[in-house]
């Protein structure tokens, strides 16, 4: 969104991030009421990977300075494009009306997001790219619920970073109406698209998105 | 899915889409009085986009009382870490 903001809509860094994450925010709530009402979020793995990948955020943000960031964005885009071609590779899908509401492997997937998080507040990478691949290839959560649970958890960080900017003044809201009135409307649709959607395209849309992260990941890192 | 999200999860979307509701009306009212070039379209705007950046953590407060209610105290405290690592957060970012 960042990138079409500045290149085509001729908006500032600042503002297209100030923009996003509003609309990012805006997005998640309105995808989440779909979701929330059907059951397909889990709430409870949700808040619970939150916690870490937050406090995760926080450190990583704060850790910014002591780490080469060549060699976390070379390793971090690795795993990254190991868990799209694990993806794309068929394997059994869990049916989302079987999932029990006890991911497996909670501990490491817990491990794994305060390191997802702590990648995010280093590089600024979006959430949901590391937190649908965890829930679903490491904690065998469906790929539905883990992409409606994510969609919950990505409104609740970008809200709090929104509200920093805002508490800054930093905040664009001149332009901001009919950007979150578009996106609205869009995460709506996109919500009651999903249902009819299958499996397999969303995964293969899910690796293209995660592939293009970090092949940008590697070119930033190769600069 | 886990009992008591079946019935916290449509509870927290009714209160999301309340407010999304009224956020959209704000942001509605603030884009016309933006077009008839009305000042008071900058005071819509910015209630609106408050609202609408409040909204998740809105959910999480509310999932909170929710699960209080419930008597699910290890949900309530994971619910409670999040808000106090966002108010942190926020603290942090704000004296940096």
């Amino acid at each position: 969104m960042v990138p079409a903001m500045t290149l085509i809509m001729g908006f500032s860094a600042k503002q297209a991030v100030s923009l996003s994450l509003m609309a990012v925010a805006a997005g998640s709530t309105g995808a989440s009421i779909n979701f929330l009402r059907t059951g397909r979020t889990d709430l409870q793995l949700g808040l619970k990977l939150e916690t870490i990948t937050t406090i995760g955020a926080v450190t990583g943000a704060i850790i910014a300075g002591l780490i080469n960031e060549r060699y976390l964005l070379i390793s971090f885009a690795v795993i990254l494009l190991y868990s799209a071609l694990s993806m794309m590779l068929p394997r059994k899908e869990i049916d989302e009306n079987e999932y029990s509401g006890h991911p497996s492997r909670f501990g490491l997937g817990m491990i794994i997001s305060f390191i997802g998080g702590n990648i995010s507040g280093l590089l600024g990478v979006g959430g949901g790219i590391i937190k649908v691949p965890v829930m679903n290839l490491l904690m065998g959560v469906p790929l539905k619920i883990a992409s409606a649970t994510s969609s919950y958890m990505i409104g609740i960080t970008a809200s709090t970073s929104a509200i920093v900017y805002l508490f800054r003044g930093d905040l664009y809201y001149g332009q901001a109406p009919p950007v979150i009135l578009g996106i609205l409307a869009g995460s709506q649709i996109g919500a009651r698209i999903s249902y009819k959607i299958k499996t397999i395209y969303l995964k293969w849309l899910f690796s293209v998105a995660i592939i293009y992260t970090a092949v940008r990941m590697l070119m930033k890192a190769l600069q | 899915m886990n009992n008591s999200d079946e019935k916290i999860g449509p509870l927290i979307s009714k209160i999301f889409r309340f407010l999304q509701l009224v956020a959209m009306g704000l942001l509605l009212i603030a884009l016309m009085t933006a077009l008839f070039q009305l000042p008071i379209n900058r005071i819509f705007s910015y209630i609106g986009i408050a609202l609408v950046i409040i909204i998740p953590i809105v959910g999480v407060i509310a999932a909170m009382i929710e699960y209080m209610r419930r008597k699910n105290y290890t949900m309530a405290i994971m619910a409670a870490i999040v808000l106090v690592v966002i108010i942190a957060a926020l603290l942090i970012s704000l004296k940096s």
